[in-house]
């Protein structure tokens, strides 16, 4: 226990100050963020075209909604956190796909993290605006809790009605939480003051299909072991390059 | 300073006339009364005003709610009924539909932390997305009420009152409508003013002796002043073969919660029949009668009902004496909480 206290110390302390003196200064920039949506290194196209995967199954996808959430970047010296942080990322909406961080501390950053799904006590807060807004239909109404991801599509594989396939993963209550921390790495990114830095942080959904077979698993939408699992697959779509 | 003068008089002229523009209203003001526990509700984040309550009484009388405009929240929750639907064992919702549950009544909200039967809503703000979104109830989208709402200029009009901005969205709709139903308060009951000591509390040796009977058998679980502990309990009913409700373990997914449901309020009982979660007694005798005699042997109920309560027929005829004394009429017939006019 207190290896794990005291093994946070020397990173916390510097990133407590770093963010403090770097505010101080006053000399920030803007990090564009693209979600670059993919399946097999193609950029995805949704409904018409088909996708294989290493399991042997071919399918169609319609819809791909996730939040992102509780963005991070860190420093060398420093961590940079947005505040408000939480974006519902949509295929069929371009402009989602585009996350700006404002006033970013200038410096050098060599890691981003972030969330897939919200935090657990967003599902406990009452009404939400914004991208946690009800309405934005990332929200189940019958069990409390935000969908934190949504994947719906097509295949032969799956014996259901109109072959469809639909994963809802959530959940935030033990033990079957289905938030997942993402931690990538960065090509030394340097935020110059007043200026427009991008990065970009590929999905690519071949890496979750690849991990499932459809004929066994379609459809998932209730919290429970199957959506912890499903949470751990999607997770490892996202890749920096 | 606009109004400059010093005529006391025309400040009461005008005092009154601000006061007609409140409508049948008044200022609508949540408070907790006395010797009450403290709210489970946040406020801090959505502070009940006038015009957000009036703006959730609208929401809630309107059948826009629905996808094809024909069931308000208030089509399974009326006011002179305790805001549940009177005489239906399960609800019709849109085009008929029946659903499983019996509607609960709708009062003293600010004091519960969870919602439904099975408690599978979290948070007094998220429970309008139930009856919104089920099939069998309003089969409708959130998305497509706010767009309802947004071609709407009464709303537009009443979201700017409420909000400072006449945009809808999501959270505000349910912002509003908890502000509404957040106001929904029985307190004054011929059991309260006993208890207070008041006018009108006076119980009779009938009232008295259900009061004790009352505190012995069934207070454990439906706790004063909510009458209700807020927790589940599995109270030996057998599941309706039809319906084959297992109750919060649909939500928990959890085995040990198998048929548990919410223990609900017992205020205004008198007028919330049919009762239990599937409405399946329309007589107050008969749930006593389930209590005393109809628990299911080998159907382990909560550990609170292990122990056979024993009742004469008298003193079960006591105790519905003294659930009577829990209608609170101030309650039930408020014009604040009623259709409104405009």
């Amino acid at each position: 226990m207190s290896a794990i206290l005291y093994g946070w110390l020397p990173a916390i302390v510097p990133l407590v100050l770093g963010v403090f003196s770097r505010s101080q200064a006053g000399e920030t920039g803007t990090l564009q963020i693209a979600i670059d949506l993919r399946f097999s290194g193609q950029p995805l196209v949704l409904g018409s075209q088909l996708y294989h995967t290493a399991n042997g199954d071919s399918l169609y996808v319609d819809a791909v909604r996730f939040y992102l959430t509780n963005i991070q970047l860190r420093g060398e010296t420093s961590v940079f956190e947005e505040p408000q942080s939480y974006h519902l990322i949509d295929a069929e909406e371009y402009t989602s796909q585009t996350v700006v961080l404002k006033n970013v501390p200038a410096g050098n950053y060599k890691a981003v993290s972030f969330y897939i799904g919200t935090d657990s006590l967003t599902n406990v807060s009452g009404a939400m605006g914004g991208d946690l807004d009800p309405a934005k239909g990332m929200y189940w109404a019958w069990n409390s809790g935000y969908i934190n991801v949504k994947l719906e599509g097509r295949s032969n594989a799956c014996k259901t009605l109109h072959h469809a396939f639909e994963f809802h993963i959530g959940g935030y209550k033990p033990p079957h939480q289905t938030v997942r921390r993402v931690v990538l790495p960065l090509k030394k990114i340097c935020i110059a003051p007043c200026a427009n830095t991008a990065v970009k942080i590929r999905a690519d959904l071949e890496q979750f299909f690849n991990r499932i077979q459809l004929e066994t698993t379609n459809q998932v939408m209730i919290p429970g072991k199957e959506a912890v699992q499903l949470a751990d697959w999607f997770k490892e779509a996202f890749r920096t390059l | 300073m606009l109004l400059k003068t010093r005529n006391p008089l025309c400040l009461l002229v005008l005092f009154f006339i601000l006061l007609s523009f409140t409508g049948d209203g008044g200022e609508i003001k949540f408070f907790v009364p006395k010797d009450w526990p403290k709210p489970a509700y946040n406020f801090s984040k959505n502070p009940v005003t006038t015009a957000g309550f009036q703006l959730g009484r609208q929401l809630f009388y309107d059948p826009l709610l629905s996808r094809d405009t024909t069931i308000s929240c208030a089509s399974c929750h009326l006011q002179a009924t305790g805001f549940t639907h009177v005489d239906h064992r399960l609800s019709h919702g849109i085009q008929g539909r029946i659903g499983k549950r019996n509607s609960p009544a709708l009062m003293n909200l600010a004091w519960s932390s969870s919602f439904m039967w099975d408690g599978g809503v979290n948070h007094l703000d998220m429970q309008p997305l139930s009856p919104v979104t089920s099939p069998e109830e309003m089969d409708e989208t959130m998305e497509n009420v706010v767009r309802k709402l947004n071609a709407s200029g009464k709303y537009r009009r009443l979201f700017r009152a409420a909000f400072g901005d006449s945009v809808a969205t999501g959270q505000k709709t349910l912002l509003a409508l908890s502000q509404f139903v957040l106001m929904l308060n029985s307190y004054n009951s011929k059991y309260d003013k006993y208890i207070r000591k008041e006018p009108g509390g006076e119980f009779t040796e009938q009232e008295l002796s259900g009061l004790a009977i009352f505190r012995k058998h069934c207070a454990s679980c439906h706790a004063e002043p909510l009458f209700t502990d807020g927790g589940f309990a599995r109270n030996g009913l057998p599941a309706d073969p039809e319906l084959s409700d297992i109750g919060r373990m649909k939500v928990t997914q959890n085995a040990e919660d198998s048929l548990k449901f919410k223990v609900p309020t017992l205020r205004n009982i008198q007028f919330t029949y049919p009762y239990m979660h599937d409405g399946r007694f329309k007589k107050l005798l008969e749930v006593v009668n389930h209590y005393t005699e109809g628990i299911q042997p080998g159907k382990i109920p909560d550990a609170r009902l292990l122990t056979p309560i024993v009742l004469s027929h008298e003193e079960k005829i006591d105790l519905v004496a003294f659930l009577h004394t829990l209608t609170d009429r101030d309650f039930l017939f408020d014009p604040q909480f009623g259709f409104p006019k405009e």
